[in-house]
């Protein structure tokens, strides 16, 4: 019976408390769950879904594997956000990763948001933003707590009608997640609607369904910090 | 004594396994799409096409100098003090150059491109020299109007830690950079006429460019962390049929 109560008291404490930590690769690495979400709106139902998933948004599907959403703001702002809510580490927030924006010379004219670890500046993967655009370049720290936080910063503006050099329907930004090798998993929210399905509900082509900024996520990855 | 151990211990276990499977339920499963394969493309119809998962094209780990030299948060506070600095616009050689801030205030100032609607895949460039560890994350892609002409060749790669993208662009030989007068430079790569713009810090942190006239245009690499004689010598190793 003694030697059960050990067993029992060193398996719980041990596995007790390596649940309750974060798997970490080192004393300051935390296992970090991301998501990242809607690139405009500012409250409530203000980000306004204009084409599910998609490659080209013409309402053909399903067209080559579809990556991205397009997305406008309630109200008309044209500014283009990245939104990532992190999720592991310890209670309190903690500093997990950086995140730098620019925009590539050559190619559509989009918004590149790179999130990278601390110690080494290695790429875990970027937020892109297509039909957008900034000038210069800007860093970002990005935080984790185990409860969840939220990361959000505007990092450029949305393409004015007549300038865009690739093919648009209209003032927008079109965004996905391009994974960077650093990542563990990465993957998108099949759960949001599709360009569109022949005789669904569950797809969106010029349909203007409006979210709320932190409700429903579009693409995760994860990363040790 | 030993109960209460055991006790405790299982108790936290529960805790943790409970936290676990909180974090768990919190976090999204993917609902069922979930891709994830080297080589596996995403787009290339009406959007530029990505892989799923970078492809790695050279063995080994590139280690930038800034890295090296541990510089990287003098070369952060170097590219931001860098960035207050007035942008260049102007002509640099055979160049012209300008930056967002100048198209944003005319955009007159921008090259003029056709409107890309298809990016097929192609096989235009090829690369003699890239950094050890080098992956792509996109294949090989063109910016195709609908006239059929083309607006760019462009494929992006990246080390552990850079990035950098390798375009051809016809037509005029102008670029959009983001850089102040003193870090640009005319130059000859190749053999042929180049301007050359030097990242923020000499160990290669920040972002910089190596353009290459062609016979019908420009290649252009647009790096990031890579020094300048890196980025050099990924120019000097593009070759391009019918540029």
């Amino acid at each position: 019976m003694h030697r059960l109560l050990v067993v029992l008291a060193i398996t719980g404490a041990a596995l007790g408390v390596g649940l309750a930590q974060p798997p970490t690769a080192g004393a300051a690495s935390y296992f970090i769950s991301a998501m990242t979400f809607h690139p405009t709106g500012d409250s409530s139902h203000s980000a306004i879904l204009t084409c599910g998933w998609h490659d080209i948004c013409a309402n053909v599907y399903p067209d080559t594997p579809s990556k991205g959403l397009d997305w406008v703001a309630q109200g008309g702002s044209t500014s283009t956000w990245v939104r990532i809510w992190n999720y592991g580490g310890p209670s309190s927030s903690t500093w997990v990763a950086r995140m730098n924006s620019s925009m590539p010379t050559t190619g559509c004219y989009r918004i590149a948001s790179d999130v990278m670890r601390i110690s080494d500046w290695a790429v875990f993967g970027s937020v892109v933003n297509q039909h957008s655009r900034r000038t210069g370049s800007a860093y970002a720290n990005l935080f984790s707590r185990s409860g969840g936080y939220q990361n959000a910063s505007v990092v450029g503006s949305m393409i004015p009608l007549g300038q865009d050099n690739c093919l648009t329907g209209g003032v927008h930004t079109m965004q996905w997640y391009a994974s960077g090798d650093y990542d563990t998993e990465s993957g998108k929210n099949g759960g949001m609607p599709k360009e569109c399905l022949p005789n669904s509900s569950t797809c969106c082509y010029d349909c203007n369904k409006s979210y709320s900024i932190w409700t429903t996520y579009e693409w995760y990855f994860k990363f040790y910090s | 004594m030993l109960l209460r151990v055991a006790l405790v211990g299982m108790v936290a276990l529960a805790v943790g396994i409970a936290s676990w499977f909180g974090v768990q339920e919190l976090w999204p499963s993917g609902g069922g799409d979930n891709p994830e394969a080297a080589g596996e493309i995403v787009g290339g119809g009406g959007s530029p096409p990505i892989y799923v998962e970078p492809v790695r094209l050279t063995d080994g780990d590139y280690v930038p100098p800034w890295e090296a030299s541990r510089a990287a948060e003098q070369g952060l506070a170097a590219d931001v003090a860098d960035s207050q600095k007035p942008r260049f616009a102007g002509t640099v050689g055979e160049f012209r150059l300008y930056a967002l801030e100048h198209v944003e205030a005319d955009f007159s100032v921008e090259k003029k491109f056709c409107v890309a609607v298809k990016f097929p895949l192609v096989s235009d460039l090829k690369f003699n020299y890239l950094p050890p560890g080098t992956m792509a994350r996109t294949p090989q892609y063109a910016g195709v109007c609908a006239d059929g002409s083309v607006q760019f060749v462009l494929q992006e790669f990246m080390t552990r830690n850079t990035i950098f993208y390798i375009g051809y662009e016809p037509g005029e030989r102008a670029f959009r950079h983001d850089a102040p007068a003193e870090r640009i430079s005319a130059a000859t790569v190749g053999g042929r006429p180049a301007v050359l713009i030097r990242p923020p810090i000499e160990d290669g942190f920040g972002r910089s460019w190596v353009a290459v006239a062609t016979d019908s245009g420009l290649i252009v690499i647009d790096a990031h962390q890579l020094p300048l004689s890196e980025t050099i010598k990924i120019a000097e190793g593009v070759k391009c049929t019918g540029c």
